[in-house]
């Protein structure tokens, strides 16, 4: 027998005696695999409407199963917990290592089997369970395939990525209790740090707009695939696997140096407590902070008194669980206060970058231009194009040609306003007065945007002019981007309501009449002074067959000539009480 | 062979093993003792491979043994406390054992389970204490290793098993050369086995000596002198292990050859004059004594 086939077959009858010693976790995998492929399937068919039993079994076997994903990643903890749960054990160290076995050598062919056999049994359990219901699902069967394919590959990352993290921390440290939170905390440190950032842009900051800092996770391998739903992409998949592949190899680097002595111990190299304590302690008193920041309405002394018992309980946690011993919490007790106070200290970093933040406006002079709207408003999406719901790229391209590019000399005072506000009312519990989205865009092709509370008195004083622009109306009101809609071959319908009933017509020539007499009472009549103290007494909305497409115009009793329109084609209503005129949704009116 | 060359192993600030130079030969029973927390556990796992040193070399037929399978495949390790797998049967170990050691004797380990009255198909989760042990040992026979690595091997047995354990080691020493490298505070059994023995005290080699040459190079005595007088001189004369007095009988135990130390005596008139044989316990307690490690301290709190 050469050196080779003796190799070969040594790793043959490795991955045989794996199998024949990993009974329970092989059993526990197949037996969730079974559930989720087979039974839950077979549960869709009983369904009395047939129309459901298809997108119910695509859906089971699709990435938006977001339940049988998360079992994934907890399988995949399982199974790097028992593949390495042998070095936390002295018997255990002591049977395997005096064996004429290499680390290196128990490393693949543990590793192999693990991702073996989750994907070998994940492939069948999900034919079987396509296969199942095949004769139900009919003419779909070839998308509920296609789609298990993807949903496959993307169950596959996931996997990799939790079962080699898991491997990394088994490695790392000796005993199992302390692998597992040292995998759910790097596993949770992305979200974390996320979180700091969602307090610091959200609760920090009162002028933020539109930052979802959760909008993408790279290093949580669920997180990953199901936050912020979309369709599954390609890069999820390699990710995953890529982190897959590089907690492997420091885990593999990790075992060839980790003394067999430290079986028992929590942690196997003496840096990783360093590691742990220095970014546990720091992190842990700046999301204390973010959360008593929260819970004492924004007292610092009583948000940094929190932060500073948090910063220091978690460090003595620390200490217990690195040596085992209730008595150890007095240890590094110094280093603790060290740790809590850059913590502290970072947060009063993040409080006074928040302030900068709030009070920052752009020099006039660097301003192209600006664009001032309510937030009700940030909503284009509903502009019709004619390539709408093409893709979502083609409708944020829409949204921000269209955009209104107001002359800065108009709006920065309005700008400037608000900043001033938002940096007065930080700290204090002040009802809002009126809420503005404002984007300076400079000219180096930057966007700043602010959302603020804007004071009636600036409001008065300079949304007044805005409001009378030509700009403003021209990228507010699609009536004067209608290109799509008029050369448009699907239905155009109008609809008016008083807040009561509601009258449609489908026509075409009526958006064309109604648009050219809108457009007259817009420009004559319509200013934020008047907007904000006379309620509507109608809307017409403007929505297109075959899409979600919708634009609402606000009817005034002033508006005679959008009035003698809808009485013309017969859409004209009596006007209704005052709780049914609630129901009609205004931008700007606040009453008297 | 194996050697062990300026071998240390720290675990942390604490030392287990400092600067031992040692070598055992092939086909000798090794026996290995000293006192607790010496380090012997240690060196065994050490020689086993199981752990590697903080410095020096371990070394089998010049080969390392630490991430050597090729080193690792002559050795065979039978922990204090051996590990079994879950629900395993002995039938199961063995199956297991055979695609570890291609050497595995697996009909002389059925043979062998039916001689010692262990059932190959009962969980071995359902054997006594000293079952386990037998196991345990009969596995690493059977595995056919050149080297036979044990600690404690005699915890648990019964008398009668002991000497069926010594049995098989004698008769695989003489048919295929094994070398047993037993560590053991029974100095009891090792007494009447082994060949050899490493004494270690606090991490270091206190001494390694053939057993036979180390009875031969102390003694035990007991007199009484005529006088106060020629005791003074006696004992001045001896290199005094251990001295103890109980009214005006002298128990000593000293070092040097019989002759030698009876030599001491020859012109000296004795009331009563008797060298009684040392047992390997009283030669430990002996040793141990002499490095400070004060049985009667202990014993007498």
């Amino acid at each position: 027998m050469t050196r080779a086939s003796s190799s070969s077959n040594k790793l043959r009858f490795s991955q045989k005696e794996y199998l024949t010693h990993r009974k329970v976790p092989l059993a526990v995998m197949t037996l969730a695999m079974f559930m989720a492929d087979i039974i839950v399937p077979v549960m869709f068919i009983s369904d009395v409407n047939h129309a459901n039993i298809w997108q119910n079994v695509n859906k089971n076997f699709s990435s938006e199963n977001f339940i049988w994903t998360l079992v994934v990643l907890f399988l995949g903890i399982y199974l790097g917990v028992d593949s390495f749960h042998y070095l936390h054990v002295e018997k255990q160290v002591d049977f395997y290592e005096s064996q004429p076995l290499t680390r290196k050598q128990r490393f693949f062919g543990i590793v192999l089997n693990s991702v073996l056999a989750y994907a070998a049994l994940s492939a069948v359990f999900m034919l079987l369970g396509i296969l199942e219901t095949a004769g139900m699902t009919g003419p779909h069967l070839g998308q509920i395939f296609a789609d298990a394919a993807v949903y496959y590959f993307l169950c596959f990352g996931v996997y990799l990525a939790s079962y080699a993290l898991t491997v990394l921390a088994m490695t790392l440290t000796g005993n199992t209790l302390v692998a597992i939170l040292g995998t759910a905390y790097f596993m949770l440190f992305e979200l974390l740090v996320r979180c700091v950032a969602a307090v610091y842009y959200h609760s920090l900051c009162t002028t933020t707009v539109g930052t979802n800092v959760f909008k993408h996770v790279f290093t949580n391998p669920y997180a990953l695939v199901t936050i912020g739903y979309k369709h599954p992409q390609p890069y999820m998949f390699w990710l995953n696997c890529l982190l897959g592949l590089a907690y492997l190899a420091l885990a593999y680097w990790a075992l060839q140096k980790r003394g067999s002595e430290t079986a028992g111990q929590a942690l196997s190299f003496k840096w990783c407590e360093t590691v742990v304590t220095v970014s546990g302690v720091v992190l842990g008193t700046i999301l204390a902070a973010s959360f008593g920041y929260s819970m004492f309405s924004e007292n610092l002394p009583a948000t940094f008194a929190l932060a500073l018992l948090a910063g220091l309980v978690l460090g003595a946690i620390l200490q217990v669980i690195y040596r085992f011993d209730a008595m150890a919490w007095k240890k590094r007790f110094v280093c603790n206060l060290l740790l809590t106070a850059i913590g502290l200290a970072v947060f009063g970093a993040m409080d006074y970058a928040s302030y900068k933040h709030d009070a920052y406006v752009p020099d006039q002079d660097k301003v192209a231009s600006m664009a001032v709207f309510p937030p009700a408003r940030d909503y284009w999406s509903t502009y019709y194009t004619d390539k709408y719901m093409a893709s979502g790229k083609e409708v944020s391209a829409f949204q921000y040609r269209s955009q209104m590019k107001l002359d800065p000399a108009l709006a920065y005072d309005l700008g400037k306003e608000g900043a001033k506000k938002a940096v007065k009312d930080r700290g204090l519990d002040s009802s809002s007065e009126f809420d503005m989205y404002v984007i300076y865009r400079l000219k180096n092709g930057k966007q700043i945007r602010r959302y603020y509370d804007i004071s009636m008195k600036a409001m008065d004083k300079y949304f007044q002019g805005v409001s009378q622009s030509a700009e403003f109306r021209k990228s507010y009101y699609q009536l004067y981007q209608d290109q799509a809609l008029l050369t448009s071959k699907n239905v155009i319908r109008l609809s008016n309501t008083n807040g009561y009933s509601t009258k449609s017509l489908k026509s075409k020539q009526l958006y064309k009449e109604f648009r050219t007499a809108y457009k007259k009472d817009l420009e004559s009549k319509w200013s934020w002074l008047m907007a904000k103290k006379t309620e509507e007494i109608g809307t017409v909305t403007v929505s297109v067959s075959g899409t979600k497409v919708g634009q609402d115009y606000p009817v005034y009793k002033s508006y005679v000539n959008t009035l003698r329109v809808l009485k013309k084609y017969k859409l004209n209503l009596p006007l209704a009480s005052g709780q049914y005129l609630d129901n009609l949704t205004n931008d700007f009116y606040i009453g008297d | 062979m194996i050697e062990i060359d300026g071998v240390s192993k720290q675990y942390g600030d604490k030392t287990a093993i400092r600067d031992l130079f040692l070598g055992i030969d092939d086909e000798r029973v090794f026996g290995l003792i000293g006192t607790n927390g010496a380090g012997k556990s240690t060196l065994l796992r050490m020689m086993a491979g199981v752990l590697k040193p903080s410095r020096g070399t371990i070394t089998l037929d010049g080969d390392s043994v630490y991430e050597n399978p090729e080193a690792k495949r002559k050795i065979y390790f039978v922990a204090d406390d051996p590990y079994f797998f879950p629900n395993a049967t002995a039938e199961t170990m063995a199956r297991y054992m055979m695609t570890i050691y291609l050497d595995f004797d697996k009909k002389r380990f059925d043979e062998l389970l039916k001689d010692f009255g262990l059932e190959p198909k009962d969980r071995i989760s359902s054997y006594s204490k000293g079952m386990k042990r037998q196991l345990a040992i009969l596995l690493g026979i059977c595995a056919n290793t050149r080297y036979l690595l044990l600690d404690e091997v005699f915890d648990g047995l019964d008398p009668v098993m002991r000497q069926s354990m010594k049995s098989l080691f004698a008769e695989d020493m003489e048919r295929r050369h094994l070398t047993p490298i037993i560590a053991s505070h029974n100095l009891r059994e090792l007494e009447d086995f082994c060949d050899h023995i490493g004494f270690l005290h606090k991490g270091g080699l206190l001494l390694s000596e053939d057993l036979s040459d180390m009875k031969l190079g102390i003694q035990k005595l007991q007199c009484v002198f005529k006088n106060e007088q020629d005791a003074k001189e006696v004992l001045a004369k001896l290199t005094v292990v251990d001295h103890r007095t109980r009214g005006r009988l002298h128990t000593l135990v000293v070092r040097g050859e019989a002759s030698d130390v009876k030599a001491v005596f020859d012109h000296v008139p004795m009331t009563f004059f008797e060298v009684l044989p040392l047992t390997l316990e009283e030669i430990f307690i002996s040793e141990a004594e002499a490095v400070g490690y004060d049985t009667r301290k202990l014993i007498l709190k």
